[in-house]
């Protein structure tokens, strides 16, 4: 047996302030009783955790004030079980009969919004400023404000190895929570060069050891579409990645936004990351979906009339039956795509479709965060997409979007269907739907990459990989493959790509000069069969 | 309390307009300063060559890649930046690399090279002709930019005395 590493002072001392009590210590080192620990503690003097004592007093106005364990314990800061354990022991176990404040400020109008009678905010709150308010333990928080915020997640990818090289230079042992980090390798997997294999190595070595329990290595796939199918992610949870498309779990409810690696490195570090609460702007998209327009073409057609600089930090919140009626698969895609609006996080409302997607997903209790009715936005846009036609967003930047009609006709090179933005079971149902029985043209690559090892089982067992690799088409493994241009799938200057991902500018589609065109799977499947760009509205059921 | 000259620009001065992609290999080089806002068209006035605080208007630094443009702007003794607006990449970053970036709209009301004294603690800026208010930091990113960024400010809070 490997001798046991007796944790230095420093460390302990870390430990403690984690983690509080010898017994949890001890879960958290693994492999140690609470008695060793409290050994270690004598040996090196250091006292024995005092939780903060709290008089009835206190505990009674905070009951009567709030009525929710969660959020006396926010005031306190102390847990929600914390809190109910206090007023247990001070025999406060009836609901209030009536909340002091709150009814003070219904009285007055416009007074709090409740969510299942528990979770409350004074009004004019939009999710965001919900969202972020609560994690910064604040009632309720100002457009411009600055806040210091505990996220729910962190999500990391392949550069999680500049995290953890940023994070070892701050000189400390342990992360702050390791049930909180979500480390999936996507980009480059499988290693393309010894020099990444060894970053992914030390990626695994890190995982170990902090005992971080959602590590998914190179089979799982795209990270944004793991953590959603998964559950990772809760309606009215806020979470942080090294990758700006962290704003797809906005498609949940949840307020998700980009950081860079020293700041997720600090963050691991103090458990607080600050942030500014950005403006609103509500979109609100109404109609029905024509024949041959999907969720792609509503949000290129958003991009379109909003411009790529349109909602440079803000928020935006997606509204109308749209939206209301879409999948999850779907939001997930406008969601992905708001970064190109320059949106610093985007979210669909928390709804029945949201509930039924997570059922079956997780376990864990979430409390979703719903605007307030007098919610105040920046800017409001309605849209009625009645008689929208397929959108293709046309190289180099996303303030070149056009009807799909206008550009059909230009011949393509290659034919990319996949990524987090679009390689959900369904767009492949779409795409598998217009390719099934027929041949791909054959001045035409066609590659396919699943978002996930999920998705590529389920494609499997519904024989979507079947009739693509029987019309030609060549099958990636899942994970972020051609999108970021990182490997797999390049594209010779002066040829012309037309892809489902998200970008189409820098080094998208792993391209230097070609042109990379983006659309959705149907426009994508049909070009593909075509050999040159074509409105997919005569090949769609 | 930060005194400086007014170094006058514009809208819309993207991160690789204030030090251009091309040149993100040298940053650490002594040339680096001389890039800084190297593409600037000539009718806007002041290149930072002694140090000064930077007032612009809408969306400074915005695009992606600005680790280079903020190191590259305190490479130059540049001591503040003041715009309406800026891209959040940019402005995260700034802060997080101890150059206060201030919101507030200055724009049409100082003249380049005009001296102006900045408050962070309490918000207020003093110009030539009158003072501006803006919203000061909460007191954790005051001590962010007090103690010269992020990164030795979390090793201040965690170190155990």
């Amino acid at each position: 047996m490997p001798r046991r590493k007796i944790p230095t002072k420093a460390e302990l001392i870390q430990l403690q302030k984690l983690y509080k009590t010898d017994e949890k210590i001890a879960e958290r080192l693994g492999n140690v009783t609470p008695q060793l620990v409290a050994y270690w503690r004598r040996k090196k003097n250091i006292a024995k955790y005092s939780f903060p004592k709290f008089s009835k007093h206190e505990i009674r106005e905070l009951w009567e004030r709030f009525g929710d364990d969660y959020r006396c314990g926010l005031e306190l800061g102390i847990s929600k079980a914390a809190f109910y354990n206090w007023r247990r022991k001070y025999n406060l176990m009836e609901k209030p009969a009536f909340l002091k404040l709150e009814q003070l400020e219904l009285n007055l109008g416009g007074g709090p919004s409740r969510m299942n009678g528990r979770r409350f905010h004074y009004g004019q709150q939009t999710i965001s400023q919900k969202i972020l308010a609560e994690r910064a333990g604040l009632q309720k928080a100002e457009v411009g404000q600055i806040v210091n915020v505990e996220p729910d997640l962190c999500v990391l990818q392949d550069s999680a190895d500049q995290t953890i090289k940023k994070f070892q230079e701050i000189g400390l042992n342990f992360v702050w929570n390791p049930n909180r980090i979500v480390i999936v390798l996507d980009h480059h997997v499988p290693a393309d060069s010894p020099v990444l294999a060894e970053a992914h190595m030390h990626i695994r070595e890190f995982v170990k050891r902090q005992n971080i329990k959602y590590f998914f290595d190179i089979s799982e796939g795209a990270c944004h579409q793991v953590v959603v199918e998964r559950g990772q992610i809760l309606p009215g949870q806020l979470a942080v990645g090294i990758d700006g498309y962290v704003t797809s779990y906005g498609c949940l409810g949840a307020f998700a936004t980009g950081v860079d690696e020293a700041e997720m490195a600090a963050l691991w570090a103090t458990g607080k990351i600050w942030m500014k609460i950005p403006p609103t702007i509500k979109i609100v998209v109404n109609g029905r979906l024509p024949r041959g327009v999907y969720a792609k073409d509503v949000i290129l057609f958003i991009a379109r009339k909003l411009t790529s600089r349109g909602a440079v930090y803000k928020a935006i919140e997606f509204y109308g039956s749209v939206i209301s009626q879409m999948t999850i698969s779907e939001r997930f895609t406008i969601a992905n795509m708001a970064l190109e609006l320059g949106a610093k996080a985007a979210v669909c409302s928390f709804d029945s479709i949201t509930r039924r997607y997570l059922a079956g997903r997780t376990k864990m209790p979430y409390r979703p965060a719903l605007a307030d009715k007098d919610a105040f936005y920046d800017e409001t846009y309605a849209f009625n997409i009645e008689h929208l036609s397929p959108q293709i967003a046309c190289p180099d930047s996303f303030d070149n979007i056009e009807a799909v009609s206008q550009v059909a006709g230009l011949p393509v090179n290659q034919v990319v269907i996949g990524s987090c933005t679009s390689g959900r079971f369904d767009d492949l149902r779409i795409a598998a739907d217009v390719i099934k029985d027929k041949k791909i043209h054959r001045e035409v690559r066609l590659l396919i990459f699943p978002g996930s090892r999920a998705v590529y089982l389920e494609a499997l067992k519904k024989g979507l990989i079947r009739a693509f690799v029987e019309a030609g088409a060549l099958v990636l493994s899942p994970g972020c493959g051609p999108c970021l241009g990182a490997h797999q799938g390049a594209v010779a200057g002066g040829e012309r790509c037309l892809t489902t991902t998200n970008w189409n500018f820098g080094r998208g589609a792993n391209t230097a000069e070609a042109e990379v065109y983006i659309a959705s799977p149907a426009t994508a499947a049909a070009s593909a069969l075509k050999g040159v760009i074509t409105d997919p509205t005569g090949y769609v059921k | 309390m930060i005194k400086g000259k007014v170094i006058l620009l514009g809208d819309n001065i993207r991160a690789n307009i204030i030090y251009p992609d091309k040149y993100h290999s040298e940053v650490e080089s002594a040339g680096a300063v001389g890039h800084l806002f190297e593409d600037l068209d000539v009718t806007v006035p002041g290149k930072p060559d002694d140090p000064g605080i930077v007032v612009a208007g809408e969306n400074f630094g915005g695009g992606a890649d600005c680790g280079q443009a903020v190191d590259a702007l305190l490479a130059a003794g540049v001591l503040c930046v003041v715009a309406r607006s800026y891209g959040r990449n940019f402005y995260r970053k700034a802060i997080n690399e101890a150059l206060p970036a201030v919101v507030a709209d200055l724009v049409d009301r100082v003249h380049d090279g005009d001296e102006i004294e900045i408050d962070l603690r309490l918000g207020k800026i003093a110009l030539p002709n009158g003072e501006c208010d803006f919203e000061p930091f909460p007191a954790f990113l005051q001590k962010v930019v007090d103690c010269g960024g992020l990164m030795q400010y979390v090793k201040n809070e965690i170190s155990i005395k």
